[in-house]
């Protein structure tokens, strides 16, 4: 009995002795090095566990593939690949590219998980398809639309033309080498009214070219296909 | 279920192939390519758990759009078909952008044209009003 009770004792003990102590190196491992947040909030994604260690609870490694690409902050990009993927897939995928393309890979890897998730029949398949129709729609509208200004400009060079035939026939203008104006002057002053040879006035200068938002009269056609650009990752500029 | 008549996928998972494999009627063994990228790329796991999610009338297009998708990625590892998402995006904010300069330069072309419309009007009626005076 007396035995029994020593050994619980230290059983006791043991455990007691065991939340205790703090810094051995198995646990840190253990912990997740948690308690060693630091000073540098730059550092933060390095020192705790990254949203792929968190999701597949394992001990987050220094040399963790995931980490530098999967911050904690962002559990969701992760939970979107590896519902795709699969955790040793991505592993796998970005452990192929070098290095300096990784944060490309594991972006275009949520990007594109994101739309099979959104649509799980066709995913980016559907993106590509969508999006191809919208460019051919607008492709046709601007050639329609050019093809409309240039009737404008006919019309405007006919019209300019027809204007200086219309001054040139005139009867009326004045012109010092008319033989009437010499022989019979009162003939000349008696022919009429003069008619004001009408030239076409100065066209106003074209308005400012737009450079980067469109006017608001520009509606953008409507589409019932989904809205594909509105699926952004933070670091868009890697496609620069 | 003999070796010959195994699907593509039982085939490199070298398992026996049931008579309702789900990947037999999508990954046949004539082209085993098909399945290496997409277990490659999403693993045979994840191809089972999505087709299986689906509308048997749908799983044959997902099937394929996968296999696009998987090919794409072996292709280029770091972008797969996400570059051509890009490219189309990028491509379409360019005509929308040519679009809008080429509807204010309409805006403007019309403008002018109702201006000499009016012109050519007035002209017209001082040349009528001419000849008349002078028939009178």
């Amino acid at each position: 009995m007396s035995r029994d009770r020593e050994r619980f004792d230290e059983v006791g003990k043991k455990i007691k002795r065991e939340s205790n102590v703090p810094s051995t190196t198995t646990d840190h491992n253990r912990m997740g090095r948690r308690h060693l947040l630091g000073p540098h909030p730059g550092t933060l994604n390095t020192i705790t566990p990254c949203a792929a260690c968190k999701l597949l609870r394992r001990r987050c490694a220094q040399e963790c593939p995931f980490s530098p690409y999967f911050s904690p902050h962002e559990p969701q990009k992760f939970a979107s690949v590896h519902k795709v993927f699969g955790a040793s897939n991505v592993s796998k995928m970005l452990m192929e590219v070098p290095e300096s393309q990784r944060a490309d890979a594991a972006n275009s890897l949520v990007y594109e998980a994101n739309v099979r998730l959104r649509d799980p029949v066709y995913g980016c398949m559907g993106a590509i398809s969508a999006l191809q129709q919208q460019v051919q729609a607008l492709q046709a509208e601007l050639t329609a639309v050019r093809a409309e200004i240039l009737k404008y400009k006919f019309r405007e060079t006919a019209a300019a033309a027809a204007a200086a035939v219309a001054v040139v026939d005139s009867p009326n203008i004045i012109a010092t080498t008319h033989p009437l104006t010499h022989h019979h002057p009162q003939a000349f002053m008696s022919a009429g009214t003069v008619s004001i040879a009408v030239l076409p006035p100065p066209i106003p200068p074209p308005p400012p070219r737009v450079s980067s938002s469109p006017p608001p009269l520009y509606t953008p056609p409507s589409s019932a296909a989904t809205d594909y650009s509105c699926i952004s990752n933070e670091n868009d500029s890697f496609f620069g | 279920m003999s070796n010959s008549t195994r699907c593509a996928g039982c085939k490199l998972l070298r398992r026996r192939c049931p008579e309702d494999c789900i990947l037999s009627p999508y990954f046949p063994k004539n082209n085993p390519q098909r399945f290496l990228s997409v277990h490659k790329i999403f693993g045979a796991c994840n191809i089972t758990r999505m087709l299986k999610s689906l509308p048997v009338d749908q799983r044959a297009i997902a099937a394929d759009c996968m296999s696009y998708e998987a090919e794409r990625r072996v292709e280029d590892p770091v972008y797969g078909c996400v570059k051509i998402i890009y490219g189309l995006q990028k491509k379409k904010n360019e005509i929308e952008l040519e679009l809008a300069k080429a509807r204010s330069e309409i805006v403007f072309h019309s403008a002018v044209d109702t201006q000499q419309q009016q012109q050519q009007q007035v002209s017209w009626s001082i040349t009528n009003a001419t000849q008349q005076s002078d028939q009178v």
